[in-house]
C-alpha cells in the first residue's frame, strides 16, 4: 500500500501538467464551494465536457480533488455570513454563526480548517487500505445481478435523501429512470421516446442533462432571487484551537469521523447528510444539548469533520463496484466513460496507476485545505464582491460550449437547457436534483446489468432471490422502503 | 422570469442558423440586464469582456469546433471571425 502511494504522489508531481490540474482543482474546488449560488457541483459540471482532452488519471483526479476542497470550502461563508456555500456546510453554520456575532470567528474558522484536514486525511488513509480488498472481493463475487440489487438498494436510500417528503424523492428518483428509458434499450435496441428524431436515439447524454440541472438550474435560481452581492465584510482572524481544546473534543473527532465515513460509504447519501446527522449526533450525545446552535465549537467541528470524511467513503463504492453515490461520483462515472474505462472492479486490474494518483491527489488535497484554508480566507472575502449578473452569463456560456462540444449537436444545448428548466421549478417544489441524476445514471446502469443478468439466468426471476448477497441488498431495499413509508404515514398521523 | 427562462431556449434555437459567435454578445448582454444591471455602459464593457474571455479560451486556446450558423451574413460573419482567429496564430 505504501509502495502504491509514494508511486501515485511520484505520479502526481513528476509532471508539471498534472500539478497544475491539482493546484487548479484545490483552489477552485475552494472558490466554486465558497461563493453563495454556485456551488463545487456547477464547478464539476462546466469542467466535465473538457476533462475529455485529458488522461483518464488527470479527469479523474480533478473530480477527486474538488470533490475534497470543495467540501469544505463553504464553511468559511457558513461561519462569518451564516450563508452556507453549500449544502453540506449548513450545519456549520449552526453554531459557526453565532460564534463569529460572540466576536470568536477566528476559532471557529480555525477549527473548521483543522477539521476538515483531518476528517478528510482520516477518510483518505481508510479509502486507500479498503478499496482494493474490496474491489478484488467483488471481482468474485459480484456479477449483474447483484449490482442491479446495489442500484436498486441505492435508488431506495438516495428517494430519501434531500427532498422535503419521500413522495417527492421518490418522484425525483422516477423522473430521472424515466429519463434514462430515452434512446435505444440495451437488448433489443428498440427506440424508446425519441419521437422520430435520431438524434436522441443514443438517448440523454449524461453531460447537458447534468450541466442543465446543476449549473442552469442554479442560475434561474438566482435570477429569481436577483442576489447582489452585498455583503458586510466582518473582520476576519485565523486562530487555531490550541492543542488542549482539540483533545478536548477527541471523541467529537473521531465520531464525526466514524460517522462520515458510514453516510459517505452508502450510495446515495453522501457529504451533506454526513454533516447533518454528525451535528445531530453531537447534539444527542452531549451532556447539555442546549448549548448547542448558540456558538458551541463542537458543532462546527462535528459538522466539518463529517462532511470531509464522507468524501473518501464516497469513492468506494464507486471505484470498488462502478457504483456512485453521489451528484459529484455520478460525474466521475461519467469522466470514466468519456475515456471508455468502466468504473468498478476492473479499473483496479487494467489501470492501477489511475487509482493511485487519484488516491495520493485526495490525500494531498485533504493536506493542502490546511495550508491553502490559512491562506485562502480572505481572498475568498473578496471574491463574494464579484455581482453574481456578470458570473452568470459567464457561466452560461461556458455550459453552452461544454453541452455543445461533446457530440457537436445543437440537441444537447437545447436538452441542458431545458433540464436547466425542469431542475429549477422542481426544486422550487421541494424536490430533489442529486435524486433525478442518481436515477438517471443509476437508471442506466442498472437496466443493463438486469438485462444482463437476465440472460445469466435464462430469464427465471426467482434466481435473483436464491443469490445470497443479491438477496441481501434487495430485502435491505424492501426494508428500508418500508421503514421510509412507515415513517411518512405515522409522522402525518402525529400531525393531524 | 418568464423571460429569464425562454432565452437561453430562444439563444439554442438559434445556435444553428446563426452561430454562436454572433449570436454570443446578445445573449450575454440580455443575461446580465436580466440580473437587474440597467447601466448600458456597464452592459456593454462586462459583455466585451465576457465575450472576449469565451474568444479567448474556445477559440484561440481550445479551437473548439463551435456552430458557425448557415444563414449567411451571420455565416458571414463566424468564417471573418476564424479567418481572424488564423491569421493571428500565424496559420
Amino acid at each position: 500500500m505504501i509502495e502504491n502511494f509514494l508511486a501515485g504522489s511520484a505520479a502526481l508531481f513528476g509532471d508539471p501538467f498534472t500539478i497544475g490540474i491539482f493546484v487548479f482543482g484545490v483552489v477552485g474546488g475552494m472558490l466554486f464551494g465558497a461563493i453563495p449560488g454556485v456551488s463545487m457541483l456547477t464547478l464539476a459540471a462546466i469542467l466535465l465536457p473538457f476533462t475529455a482532452s485529458l488522461e483518464p488519471a488527470q479527469g479523474v483526479m480533478l473530480f477527486a480533488v474538488i470533490y475534497c476542497t470543495g467540501t469544505y470550502g463553504g464553511a468559511i461563508t457558513a461561519i462569518l455570513f451564516n450563508i452556507p456555500g453549500s449544502a453540506e456546510n449548513a450545519p456549520t453554520a449552526f453554531d459557526g454563526y453565532p460564534m463569529t456575532q460572540k466576536g470568536q470567528s477566528g476559532k471557529a474558522v480555525g477549527a473548521a480548517v483543522l477539521c476538515s484536514a483531518i476528517g478528510g486525511i482520516a477518510s483518505a488513509l481508510v479509502m486507500m487500505a479498503a478499496t482494493e480488498p474490496l474491489a478484488n472481493w467483488a471481482i468474485r463475487n459480484i456479477g449483474p445481478p447483484e449490482i442491479f440489487a446495489l442500484v436498486f438498494f441505492g435508488l431506495v436510500v438516495a428517494s430519501s435523501v434531500g427532498a422535503r417528503t419521500i413522495w417527492k424523492g421518490w418522484m425525483s428518483v422516477l423522473i430521472g429512470l424515466l429519463i434514462a428509458t430515452i434512446g435505444q434499450d440495451p437488448v433489443g435496441g428498440i427506440n424508446r421516446y425519441n419521437f422520430g428524431m435520431t438524434d436522441l436515439a443514443a438517448g440523454i447524454a449524461f453531460i447537458p442533462a447534468i450541466l442543465g440541472f446543476f449549473a442552469v438550474s442554479e442560475i434561474f435560481v438566482q435570477a429569481e432571487k436577483k442576489a447582489s452581492g452585498k455583503y458586510q465584510a466582518p473582520k476576519v482572524s485565523m486562530t487555531f484551537p490550541s492543542f488542549i481544546e482539540l483533545w478536548m473534543h477527541k471523541i467529537a473527532v473521531l465520531r464525526s469521523i466514524l460517522v462520515g465515513f458510514f453516510c459517505g460509504i452508502l450510495p446515495g447519501i453522501g457529504a451533506t447528510l454526513a454533516a447533518f446527522m454528525s451535528y445531530g449526533e453531537a447534539v444527542r450525545w452531549s451532556k447539555n444539548p442546549e448549548e448547542f446552535g448558540k456558538g458551541k465549537l463542537e458543532g462546527v467541528i462535528s459538522a466539518e469533520t463529517a462532511n470531509n470524511a464522507a468524501t473518501g467513503a464516497a469513492m468506494i463504492p464507486l471505484l470498488a463496484l462502478g457504483l456512485p453515490g453521489g451528484a459529484l461520483t455520478a460525474m466521475m462515472v461519467a469522466v470514466f466513460q468519456m475515456h471508455d474505462l468502466q468504473p468498478g472492479p476492473l479499473v483496479f486490474m487494467l489501470s492501477p496507476d489511475l487509482i493511485w494518483i487519484v488516491f495520493a491527489a485526495m490525500f494531498y488535497a485533504n493536506l493542502s485545505i490546511l495550508i491553502i484554508g490559512v491562506l485562502e480566507t480572505k481572498t475568498i472575502l473578496n471574491l463574494l464582491k464579484i455581482p453574481f449578473q456578470f458570473l452568470a452569463p459567464l457561466i452560461l456560456m461556458l455550459a453552452t460550449t461544454g453541452a455543445y462540444i461533446g457530440r457537436g449537436l445543437v440537441l444537447d444545448v437545447m436538452v441542458m437547457f431545458l433540464a436547466g428548466i425542469i431542475g429549477y421549478l422542481l426544486r422550487r417544489s421541494g424536490f430533489s436534483i442529486p435524486a433525478i441524476v442518481l436515477g438517471l445514471i443509476l437508471g442506466k446502469i442498472g437496466e443493463q446489468n438486469f438485462a444482463q443478468g437476465m440472460q445469466m439466468v435464462h430469464y427465471d426471476l426467482g434466481t435473483y432471490f436464491s443469490r445470497p448477497i443479491c438477496a441481501i441488498l434487495i430485502a435491505a431495499g424492501v426494508i428500508t422502503l418500508a421503514s421510509n413509508i412507515y415513517r411518512a404515514f405515522t409522522s402525518i398521523k402525529t400531525k393531524a | 422570469m418568464i423571460a429569464v427562462l425562454l432565452t437561453p431556449f430562444i439563444f439554442a434555437y438559434l445556435l444553428k442558423p446563426i452561430g454562436i459567435y454572433f449570436s454570443a454578445p446578445f445573449f450575454i448582454a440580455a443575461i446580465i440586464w436580466f440580473f437587474g444591471e440597467r447601466r448600458w455602459k456597464v452592459i456593454l464593457i462586462m459583455t466585451l469582456f465576457i465575450y472576449c474571455v469565451f474568444i479567448g479560451l474556445f477559440l484561440m486556446i481550445l479551437n473548439a469546433p463551435l456552430p458557425q450558423g448557415n444563414v449567411s451574413p451571420f455565416y458571414d460573419f463566424s468564417a471573418w471571425v476564424l479567418k481572424l482567429n488564423a491569421k493571428l496564430q500565424g496559420i
